[in-house]
């Protein structure tokens, strides 16, 4: 539901009562102006998307000191998600011609916001900091100079984004491209701006509503994974079955040039970490046909995780694609032209989200961002290497169902594995392993970045991490063991490693390291820790099928495990060994 | 009834839990949705002014008899 006028808002907000959800927010509001206008919108907003909010707003005009004050409301309330936002006009009351030590101010403010937030509130507490538009009926010349207040205020919010950008858990509102979005010159209604100091006309409302459940939501972490793509009508016009490969529209006249922007809009989406998905009622060969030679395609066969073209019912398309690539059916978007295939697929799969797009493809990109069910805080390499690595997946699976037996598999496979030690380097992946990772995961223990340097300076701690590559691509480092070492016993402490990389022998090489590294160290025993977990509980076999008695294994007896990977060594190693 | 539909403009906004009571976010609320149904425009002071059903519409009548002025500037009811 997209709620556009006010009305509809009150229509929502009469029920709010009555909606379900299924998760909950505290936020906290501390602005420099009253927040009466937003906030219900906000409350409807959330609770279109199944959360229900309480806000704690303290009277306006008192951010700095609920945050600078340890004893504040706001350390009382512990909000999940707290938004400061001011406009600079409210901060400075007069923009004097010396820009610098404005600029000066305004960040050394928000620096010291940031620093007292992160040392009063709990670890979890997110922090959003709202940019800045030009105070209202500032002069903006028509050559852009260095004096100009628009300059001062794109320059203080790229400012804003790098001081934020080292900072876990504290992000940026960008309200200056909301404004511009609706439109800068609009945004404000100067009638209620200078009687009642309301920053933002009525009619933008809701889009200023919308704009920070958009945040809230992503900060929350309930953004959708994968989406699953018709072909016919969706990536292109027509249908390849009737027209052939010449006949589908795709090209530099409408609508084929439409359909070519919305498959430019999914590749960005691509290029941010998600992943995308075929299942077409048509023949494989037409479809594969069509993604590697077709001049105007602009996604190819190397951007799809999995590609199901045949004449199946799509339910159990999506369902094997869900299995195969290790997605649940909860994170995935299923879109699809026919009204018929997305009731199908609707009642087969509860728990999927459908858009049936709707010709003509003037606005496909606007139907799918109205779901809002894509937005992350933070785009890592990870998030980049993403597609590839799936769509790299998709070729193992492929190759492995064409193959005799599976050692023959494995042995094609070429796979190579760099084995690193306190690699400082690795640090942050490590802890994203650890916070990450739930069933390939022996003690299930989190680390945070720091926790990891921490160990990597600790001569009694030794951290591995795993490089995969094979000759289909780059695995990444996809697993990480903590070991304690003693002077005659080795304790592995935990011991993960990435689901995507399941039965290809990558345990049993790193373990058989393990063993090879005590030996050479005149190690007699390792023991191994396992806390069963509900996620865990399929491997809970792993050490005991390599020997372990009661979580313990001489040195000497170790059996090395069968291996079809050839390790390498790091060319890199870096800190202690 | 001009009153009629400022009487209902109004209970839609107000007889609402969004907004508690007649305060000062319906009363732009209000004014912007009176402004939206019958294509006015009210100045920034007497936003905040027009805070009764009377007011409304005697502002409302205001602009109508504004509008019986022909293109002369002759009054012409």
């Amino acid at each position: 539901m997209n709620l556009k006028t006010l009305r509809d808002y009150h229509t929502a907000y009469k029920e709010i009562d009555q909606q379900p959800f299924n998760r909950q927010v505290k936020l906290a509001m501390l602005t420099s102006y009253t927040t009466d206008f937003i906030l219900p919108l906000l409350q409807v907003d959330l609770r279109l998307s199944q959360i229900r909010s309480d806000v704690y707003k303290p009277h306006f005009n008192q951010f700095r000191q609920e945050i600078l004050n340890p004893n504040s409301g706001l350390y009382r309330e512990n909000p999940d998600i707290t938004i400061v936002a001011f406009n600079l006009e409210d901060v400075i009351p007069i923009f004097q011609s010396n820009r610098s030590e404005m600029e000066t101010d305004i960040l050394e403010l928000c620096d010291s916001l940031i620093r007292h937030f992160r040392r009063f509130a709990p670890g979890q507490s997110q922090l959003f900091i709202q940019n800045w538009i030009p105070p209202l009926h500032s002069y903006d010349p028509l050559v852009r100079t260095d004096s100009a207040i628009d300059t001062f205020v794109e320059r203080l919010n790229s400012k804003l984004r790098t001081l934020v950008r080292q900072m876990p858990g504290v992000h940026v509102i960008d309200y200056a491209r909301a404004a511009a979005q609706c439109g800068l010159n609009r945004w404000v209604d100067p009638r209620t701006y200078y009687t009642a100091r309301i920053p933002v006309a009525r009619e933008h409302w809701p889009a200023l509503s919308q704009c920070y459940a958009a945040y809230i939501r992503a900060a929350l972490g309930m953004d959708l994974k994968c989406i699953v793509l018709d072909l016919d009508n969706t990536l292109w016009g027509g249908v390849l079955g009737e027209d052939g490969p010449d006949g589908i529209r795709l090209g530099e006249s409408y609508p084929g040039i439409a359909f070519r922007r919305f498959q430019q809009y999914l590749l960005g989406l691509y290029d941010h970490g998600y992943i995308l998905a075929i299942s077409s009622k048509n023949n494989q060969e037409d479809v594969l046909q069509v993604l590697s030679t077709h001049p105007a395609m602009v996604l190819r066969e190397r951007h799809f995780a999995a590609i199901k073209a045949n004449w199946q019912e799509k339910a159990h398309n999506i369902r094997e694609m869900s299995k195969e690539i290790n997605i649940s059916i909860d994170h995935m978007l299923f879109v699809d032209d026919n009204p018929v295939e997305i009731e199908k697929v609707r009642r087969a799969l509860p728990g999927i989200t459908c858009l049936q797009i709707e010709s003509p493809p003037l606005d496909f990109t606007i139907q799918l961002d109205g779901l809002r069910c894509f937005g992350k805080l933070l785009i890592t390499e990870e998030d980049r290497l993403r597609g590839r690595q799936y769509s790299d997946d998709r070729q193992r699976r492929e190759f492995k169902q064409s193959v005799e037996s599976i050692d023959d598999f494995y042995r094609s496979l070429a796979q190579h594995m760099t084995i690193h030690s306190n690699y400082e380097s690795h640090a942050s992946r490590i802890a994203q392993l650890t916070q990450r990772t739930n069933q390939f995961n022996m003690t299930t223990i989190r680390l945070t970045e720091a926790d990891v340097a921490g160990m990597m300076a600790d001569p009694e701690y030794l951290l591995l991490t795993a490089d995969l590559s094979d000759r289909f691509g780059d695995s990444g480092t996809i697993a990480s063991v903590q070991i304690r070492r003693g002077k005659q016993v080795w304790r592995i402490e935990n011991f993960l490693m990435s689901c995507r990389v399941l039965g290809r022998t990558v345990e049993e090489t790193l373990l058989n390291y393990i063993f090879e590294r005590a030996a050479a160290d005149g190690v007699a025993t390792i023991e191994a820790a396992y806390l069963p977990t509900k996620k865990n509980a399929p491997f809970a076999q792993f050490y005991p099928s390599h020997g372990f008695k009661e979580y313990v294994q001489e040195v000497a007896g170790y059996k090395p495990a069968p291996s079809f990977i050839e390790t390498l060594k790091p060319g890199n190693e870096i800190g202690k060994c | 009834m001009l009153v009629d539909k400022v009487r209902e403009i109004i209970a839609d906004i107000t007889h609402n839990d969004l907004l508690f009571g007649w305060d000062s976010i319906a009363q732009i609320n209000i004014i912007v949705a009176i402004e939206e149904q019958f294509g006015v425009t009210f100045g920034a002071e007497e936003m905040h002014t027009l805070n009764s059903v009377e007011k409304i519409t005697d502002a409302l009548s205001r602009f109508d008899e504004l509008n019986k002025f022909d293109k002369t500037g002759q009054y012409a009811p």
